[in-house]
């Protein structure tokens, strides 16, 4: 209780983003250059897919990201609604967009993907069919923040809407994989240990460890900026009224 | 709580809705509109058509329903009728309630009424039709109450309409799969209690005990 109610001091909060910033960018581009290298071009084809498994790198971490982010987002937004945490709103505002980014791209990498291996950009698969309304989740909650001028109102809106999105979100999936399903099962978490083989895994781990430490980065430095957005209109209220007074042409020296 | 203050706004709601220009017709209107376009898009084959049925009724039924909905609060938020009841009542859930039973009588009663009908001329089996329309009967407040929840969104944004209906479209997903497959197995003789409509009424009792708090959160923070 007490870590969350401290950071709900901006300048606190700051000072931790601050000291967290550039080390999520170092993390994010070690990772992400061990992880493309070693992925795309020292771990083997796949005895099926060829070297379209590579899109594997890509994808998968992707994919993760877009449910991580949204469960970020609605945590945020669940504080925010407890405590009326103004910076928990603003981490939930700014982990949207990243989010959604994540989600279209696993979108996008999937129909590369799905064109050698399936023989189409798109099918209504279960899994495509709800990460295409996961993205429809994602901008109807950065349409809120759009739309509401007043920025606390805005706060209130998207809090809520974030929160019956996340209790929406496994009844979609549930109902979408009831509707249809054609994707390969899950092969990563499993009962019975993964079923890739270690050196496919590790540079899907390091991408996975990119990911996230991009995600942390850009959230960040999101808040950060949104910080100090407010903090510069705080300042223009705060200032005295400069009134520029220039003599009177009229009254010219008489001397 | 007083349900007083329930029956006193459904029954103003009511005979605003029902006096001449009310425009408690115009979601009927559109239900049968959408269905009469679905039908010319899709072609008067009845090979096309029978099997689409189920699905032009569910999606008349969501965008009607939006639509219907959409500034159902606007009026009361905008004369202020809306923040004299949020400072006077303790709770805005016999408000939110006289919304709901307003909504049932204008836009959600008319649509079961007409779509046997739409059903038939869509040729589907006459003697599956009752049953086609409890199931609509059924699934038709989950996507009731996620309209009247968006609707509190759009009262306080601006042109707040069209991004409501942009909300509700994911939410509105579930109820869609499940009535659909529900109205199919019903359609093509599985039996009314099917696994699909059993979940297609969990549902609507899921959505009736989660959105009126959301709703009220909501049209809380649009007063402010």
């Amino acid at each position: 209780m007490k870590v969350i109610t401290q950071y709900a001091n901006p300048a606190k909060f700051e000072q931790l983003a601050k000291a967290i910033t550039p080390f999520a960018f170092g993390v994010f581009a070690v990772a992400c250059v061990f992880g493309l290298v070693i992925g795309l071009f020292f771990s083997p084809e796949d005895y099926q897919q060829g070297n379209s498994v590579r899109i594997m790198y890509v994808h998968v971490p992707a994919a993760w990201m877009a449910m991580f982010s949204y469960s970020f987002l609605a945590a945020m937004s669940l504080i925010a609604f407890v405590w009326r945490h103004n910076v928990a709103d603003l981490l939930a505002k700014e982990a949207a967009l990243p989010g959604a980014v994540f989600t279209a791209l696993a979108l996008f990498t999937g129909a590369v993907w799905g064109k050698p291996t399936w023989g189409a950009w798109w099918v209504w698969d279960a899994r495509l069919t709800s990460m295409l309304v996961l993205l429809f989740v994602y901008l109807g909650y950065m349409a809120i923040w759009q739309a509401v001028e007043d920025t606390s109102k805005a706060a209130r809106f998207a809090r809520i809407v974030a929160l019956i999105g996340f209790i929406n979100i496994p009844i979609i999936k549930f109902s979408v994989d009831w509707w249809n399903t054609l994707h390969q099962p899950a092969s990563i978490i499993r009962a019975d240990g993964p079923t890739i083989h270690v050196s496919m895994l590790m540079p899907l781990f390091a991408m996975l460890i990119a990911y996230t430490a991009f995600f942390v980065w850009l959230t960040l430095a999101g808040v950060r900026a949104e910080l100090m957005g407010l903090r510069a209109a705080q300042k223009a209220q705060r200032a005295p009224r400069t009134v520029s007074v220039k003599p009177a042409t009229a009254e010219a020296p008489h001397d | 709580m007083s349900f007083g203050l329930t029956r006193a706004i459904a029954a103003r709601d009511l005979s605003i809705a029902f006096r001449a220009g009310g425009g408690w017709f115009y979601a009927l209107m559109f239900f049968a509109v959408f269905a009469a376009m679905a039908a010319l898009a899709l072609g008067p084959g009845r090979l096309l058509l029978a099997p689409a049925a189920p699905a032009v009724l569910w999606l008349a039924a969501a965008f009607s329903t939006q639509f219907a909905v959409a500034d159902i609060f606007e009026g009361d938020a905008n004369d202020g009728f809306l923040h004299a009841l949020a400072a006077e009542e303790e709770s805005l859930f016999p408000y939110v309630l006289a919304k709901v039973l307003t909504v049932m009588a204008t836009s959600a009663l008319p649509q079961v009424v007409a779509a046997p009908i739409i059903l038939t001329m869509y040729g589907a089996p006459v003697d599956a039709v009752i049953a086609a329309t409890m199931v609509f009967l059924m699934g038709l407040p989950g996507i009731m109450l996620i309209a009247l929840f968006t609707a509190a969104l759009a009262a306080g944004l601006r042109a707040g309409g069209m991004l409501a209906t942009l909300i509700a479209a994911p939410f509105m997903a579930p109820v869609l799969i499940f009535g659909v497959s529900a109205m199919k197995k019903v359609l093509n003789g599985y039996g009314f209690w099917s696994p699909e409509m059993l979940v297609l009424t969990a549902l609507s009792l899921f959505f009736a005990a989660v959105i009126p708090p959301f709703t009220i959160f909501v049209l809380r923070a649009a007063l402010e």
